[in-house]
């Protein structure tokens, strides 16, 4: 046996498979796997119906049209309806009587439910004309485009304008009372509308027509098209969608056991409003499916192929005789296989006619659509079949065009004088106060759908070939006429908006923000269609700004598409979206460079002509980049560039400077060496320097301090016109006013400190003046303890008054800085307010007996300094000595430090300076301390002499290895 | 003398030594010293800014004062808190509020002193150099005093001179000074020279003096040792 290939994967199976191992789907008809309809029989009984369709009257040619597709879908449930109505051998019922009087009949819900729709319209006595029943006026030209899109609708959806253009699928949804919008992507693929503007014309929510149903409009006439009765779509349906609605099936089949099976067991109740089964879930099980898009374009194979009979159709139109012996030809001789419903039309009026009003609905309204409008056009053109006019108007033959629409305005013309007609209600229906253009959402104005930028559009057009079979109706003719070329924008046909739709439906799983029955009134592709047709004389300006308006618009915009999608559509070139803003260039000032900027333009280097305009069709052919397209030219960029010139650069500078420069580079030069080798020279003999002078240095002051020696080798000490100025200060100082001290020095300074200070404070301590002492240094409190009791070592008499804080009294630290200076040399007391001292704690030191007369600074009978840091002397000076007023202000100074205050005695701010060791002894000595201050100063002298000493060696040793450095090289030389 | 003092001389006669031990270069005894002196000069800081800052000029007057002291204590309490806020990077921000506050009142009280201190102070120097009467005289003769004057005025004059580093743009291209700026700049450098001079033997003599100290403790040290 051979395999069966899945028709929607494309899997091989094993014939005796039902479903496809792959993907589940069924892999053989509906009908074979019944066992009536499985007989050959009974499958031409079911294409008796549309052969009885055939305008041709050869139902020979209308097999050869329609079979092959009806096979490739596989048994239709829907063709197993007039099997079913067939076996039922009642041929009196008409089409809505088919459902609604023969509750036991199998049928779907969603019909069932039609068939309900239309009797509760009928049996309310809606006297809406049948959409069959005449035509348009024609009469009217400038609303005919408008009412050819009306028609075109209701003829998909079998709503005529007066009332709200139910969607026949929506019209399912209303009677499930079940919203499936978002339990499905079929549903979305159903309900997605190409875009959100759209806004039903008629204003109903339900109403609108699913995308792919509204792609098959394009097949729509451009000719008016008659208002289907309510209860008369499923005709229509049928008639027009015979594929999809095996297609459906087969999905639904695939998916679940389907409601065919449960229809051939007599499961499904025949009025379907009971049933679980309906619409929305054969539709659901379309998206269960993921279809892919080669099954999709399959089932657009067999939409052409449904549009290649109604080709054959439209050609009966043509021979209306022969339409009718066709007919005649296509209804079977034998009534009981006949479906109902056409057997209605065969001659059985008068049986529905004698029905009871209650019951029976009129001619007109029981027929389909398509049926009235035969009717319709009987009166002008004679006693036509029934299969002819079948014929749905768009089927008719575009070829023919004008005759046809002289054709329906006759017709119509006609079909006014007669009353309970559709015609009249038709023209009854009052204008839609909206233009055509308003009605229409933005993407569907558009005369042809060309997105030549839209490279998801290319798909299509490659699928174009295929198309054009159908596409090749008289009413598409305008798109045949027009070659598909990559430079011209493509127009979008009604294949190419469903397939679109699917696309998007399959790529995005999102449910469209758009009601799904919004588009009910008409699909982009239509109204392009129609428009394309009516107004092929549009301007191109127009179609211009309408592309790029629905460039932007259109779904697939923002998609990403595979690259095989996407290669129809690389030869496309690119429109401009915008148009550049226009600058008048009077208003523009060219620009001018700077002068020093111009002249600092490499000229000579930048080529001055214009290079070449970069092609963006040429695509490189070798090299990494090959394959890509507009590669800027790397080599001719080169090659226009040459090598700049080459100026001499020379610096005008003085032989001065060249030698500064010199020197500099010399000095450079030296740090740059490594420092390796100039630390493996120099770093021993630096070593070997430190050691001998420290060496050599404590061994002269230990030899002083041990031997005692006798007589100094520069002198006695020395006694300078400075230290007895600071002698007079000292000794100048009140008795009963304390003195202030300010030990403000680090902690390394101690021991110079010592011989300076200690003597001073010895002095005071003899003289019986209380000492207070203040520090800014966080060690000075430490320090000023450290030098009273150096001070109480040799004068051992004054040691208990000067333990008490009575006598001495520390005030300890001043925080703050310069700031508290300033603060204390103003506010002394809230400068600060506790002392130091463990007999006073944390009382106030202002209420200390040293301090109870005492209010600001200059109440001080001496300020005596102690510092050894220049900055710390210099705030002192700047913040406090301004304050004491006529209060001396003494300072004992480092050594280093004593240069720089030096000025500020000189100017007076400082009435009297101790500095180094001399003038400490000098000092003891004058006042006549104890102490063996010849053992320092002769220590302090030999120091200085050993240094003076390593100073002139220093410099005779550099001479002369200078010297021998200058002449070796002459030497050499 | 007591043993504590006893004990305390001795550790301070070691420490020297080890101090004095960088003369053969650096090495751990010297470093351990150096740690040790670090150490307890930072225990010793924060124990003196508990006791002598915090606690007496915060906590009792938040604690133990009045009203109003409890008010002037909050303000430092709220900036010292926000200067705190600088170690998180966050809130750095923060903490330049009370570091503003620093840095602008020591900004203004400095400036104000190196202005009414030092500026006017020694310009009522220089020129009190030359004054001739007898509460002016600093010297022995007027002569000398106004000669001693003209030094000073000239070493002043001089020194300003050579940081004065203005000078015209030359046709050639090159700037220079003016040739009697650059005359008084080159005299300037040599009373640069000789304040550098003095600097230089103020630091010897102070490093001398802190050797003879430290040579003195040694002695005494080693005598009272001795002596036991």
């Amino acid at each position: 046996m051979s395999d069966i290939k899945c028709p929607l994967c494309g899997k091989t199976n094993p014939a005796e498979e039902d479903v496809c191992q792959r993907c589940g789907a069924r892999l053989k008809q509906l009908g074979e796997s019944r066992p009536g309809a499985s007989e050959p029989g009974s499958h031409d009984d079911s294409l008796d119906w549309l052969k009885e369709l055939s305008a041709d009257g050869s139902s020979e040619d209308l097999d050869e049209e329609i079979a092959p597709g009806l096979q490739r879908a596989g048994t239709d449930w829907f063709q197993q309806i007039p099997d079913q109505l067939a076996e039922s051998g009642d041929p009196d019922i008409g089409s809505n009587d088919l459902f609604a009087e023969r509750p036991s009949m199998d049928v779907p819900d969603w019909i069932s439910e039609l068939a309900a729709v239309g009797d509760e319209s009928i049996e309310a006595g809606d006297d809406r004309e049948d959409w069959l029943g005449g035509l348009r006026p024609q009469a009217e030209p400038d609303m005919q485009a408008q009412e050819e899109q009306e028609d075109a609708q209701e003829f998909l959806t079998g709503v005529g304008p007066e009332e709200e253009p139910l969607d026949l699928l929506s019209r399912l949804d209303m009677g499930q009372q079940v919203v499936h919008q978002e339990q499905s992507n079929a549903d979305q693929f159903l309900t997605s509308s190409p875009d959100e503007s759209l806004t039903p014309p008629h204003g109903g929510e339900d109403e609108d027509i699913p995308n792919w149903l509204s792609g098959l409009e394009s097949w729509a006439p451009s000719e008016p098209l008659e208002e289907p009765g309510a209860g008369e779509k499923l005709p229509q349906v049928s008639d027009i969608f015979p594929s999809l609605s095996q297609d459906a099936a087969k999905y639904a089949e695939a998916e679940n056991e389907g409601w065919l099976d449960a229809e051939k067991d007599g499961e499904i109740s025949s009025t379907g409003l009971e049933d679980d089964l309906d619409i929305s879930d054969l539709l659901k099980a379309l998206d269960e499916e993921e279809k892919p898009f080669a099954q999709i374009f399959e089932d657009e194979d067999k939409l052409l192929d449904r549009l290649d009979a109604g080709a054959v159709l439209e050609d009966s139109e043509e021979t209306p005789k022969s339409e009718a012996e066709a007919a005649s030809d296509v209804v079977p001789e034998n009534g009981d296989e006949l479906p109902a419903w056409l057997g209605f039309e065969d001659g059985k009026e008068s049986e529905v006619v004698e029905r009871s009003p209650e019951t029976v609905m009129p001619l007109e309204d029981v027929l389909p659509v398509w049926l009235s409008d035969f009717d319709a056009s009987e009166t002008t053109d004679g006693r036509l079949s029934d299969a002819e006019d079948a014929l749905p108007q768009w089927l008719q033959d575009e070829k023919n065009h004008e005759e046809t629409e002289e054709k329906t305005l006759i017709a119509a013309a006609s079909e006014d004088a007669r009353p309970q007609d559709g015609i009249k209600a038709e023209q009854s229906v009052p204008e839609i106060p909206v233009s055509e253009e308003e009605k229409l959402p933005e993407w569907l104005r558009l005369e042809g759908y060309e997105k030549p930028e839209d490279p998801g559009i290319s798909l299509f057009v490659s699928e174009q070939d295929d198309l054009d079979e159908w596409l090749g109706e008289p009413q598409d003719e305008t798109i045949i006429e027009k070659p598909l070329k990559p430079a011209e924008t493509v127009e979008l046909t009604a294949a190419d908006e469903i397939i679109a739709e699917t696309v998007e439906t399959a790529s995005d799983d999102k449910p469209v923000g758009v009601s799904p029955f919004e588009g009910v009134e008409l699909a982009g592709w239509m109204s392009e269609v129609q428009e394309e047709i009516s107004s092929e004389d549009s301007s191109s300006e127009t179609q211009e700004a309408v592309l790029q308006e629905k460039s932007q618009e259109h779904p697939f915009a923002s998609e990403e598409f595979p690259d095989w999608f996407l290669e129809g559509s690389q030869d496309e070139p690119i429109e401009k979206t915008g148009e550049e803003p226009e600058l008048d260039a009077d208003e523009i000032e060219l620009a001018q460079l700077p002068g020093w900027l111009a002249a600092m333009r490499p000229l000579d280097v930048v080529p001055t002509g214009d290079l070449e305009l970069l092609d963006d069709k040429k695509i490189e052919q070798s090299g990494p980049l090959a394959g890509m397209r507009a590669v800027i030219p790397a080599e001719g960029l080169v090659t226009r560039y040459r090598k700049p010139p080459i100026y001499s650069v020379k610096l005008q500078v003085t032989d001065k400077q060249r030698a500064h420069a010199t020197m500099l580079e010399s000095v450079l030069e030296e740090s740059r060496r490594s420092p390796e080798k100039g630390a493996s020279r120099k770093k021993p003999s630096l070593n070997l320097m430190r050691i001998i002078i420290g060496v050599l240095l404590i061994a002269v002051v230990l030899l002083s301090l041990f031997t005692d020696l006798q007589g100094s080798p520069l002198g006695d000490i020395p006694t300078t016109g400075e230290i007895w100025k600071f002698v007079d200060q000292v000794e100048n100082v009140p008795v009963g006013r304390p003195v202030l001290v300010a030990v403000d020095f680090d902690p390394g300074f101690f021991g110079e400190m010592r011989f300076l200070a200690t003597g001073v404070l010895r002095r005071l301590m003899m003289r019986e003046i209380r000492i207070v002492t203040v520090s800014t240094v966080p060690a000075g409190p430490v320090l000023a303890e450290g030098l009273k009791s150096a001070a109480l070592e040799l004068s051992t008499g004054h040691v208990d008054r000067y333990s008490h804080s009575d006598w001495f009294l520390n005030l300890g630290y001043l925080p703050g800085g310069v700031a508290s200076l300033q603060e204390f040399a103003v506010r002394p007391k809230q400068a600060i307010s506790v002392g130091m001292s463990a007999e006073t704690g944390y009382q106030n030191v202002w209420e200390s007996q040293i301090l109870k007369e005492i209010s600001g600074v200059a109440d001080f009978g001496l300020v005596l300094l102690v510092t050894g840091n220049v900055d710390t002397g210099r705030a002192w000076i700047e913040q406090v000595q301004p304050a004491l007023n006529d209060v001396p202000f003494l300072m004992i100074a480092s050594a280093q430090a004593a240069p720089l205050f030096e000025p500020y005695v000189q100017s007076g701010q400082i009435q009297a300076m101790l500095s180094g060791l001399a003038d400490g002894l000098s000092y003891d000595e004058i006042t006549k301390q104890p102490g063996d201050r010849r053992g320092y100063w002769n220590a302090y002298q030999y120091a200085l002499i050993v240094a003076v000493a390593m100073i002139f060696i220093g410099i005779i040793f550099e001479s002369i290895r200078s010297v021998l450095l200058r002449s070796k090289p002459e030497k050499e030389a | 003398m007591e043993i504590v003092d006893l004990v305390w001389m001795v550790v301070g006669f070691f420490l020297t030594l080890l101090v004095f031990s960088y003369v053969l270069g650096d090495n751990f005894l010297f470093r351990l010293v150096s740690y040790i002196f670090i150490g307890v000069a930072a225990g010793y800081l924060a124990t003196l800014v508990i006791y002598q800052v915090l606690y007496p000029r915060l906590v009792l007057p938040l604690i133990a004062g009045s009203l109003s002291e409890r008010a002037v204590a909050a303000v430092p309490l709220v900036l010292g808190i926000l200067l705190l806020l600088k170690l998180f990077p966050r809130l750095t921000n923060v903490g330049s509020i009370p570091m503003g506050f620093l840095v602008g009142i020591g900004a203004a009280v400095t400036i104000g002193g190196a202005i009414m201190g030092t500026l006017f102070g020694q310009i009522e120097g220089s020129f009190a150099s030359f004054d001739l009467e007898p509460a002016g005289l600093s010297s022995g003769s007027p002569f000398s005093q106004v000669l001693e004057g003209l030094l000073l005025l000239l070493g002043t004059v001089t020194t300003l001179a050579y940081f004065h580093f203005g000078a015209a743009t030359r046709q050639a291209g090159s700037n220079e000074r003016a040739k009697w700026i650059n005359t008084l700049a080159k005299i300037g450098q040599v009373f640069i020279a000789i304040t550098l001079g003095a600097l230089f033997a103020g630091v010897y003599i102070a490093a001398v003096t802190a050797l003879i100290d430290r040579m003195d403790f040694i002695k005494n040290v080693i005598l009272k040792i001795l002596a036991l």
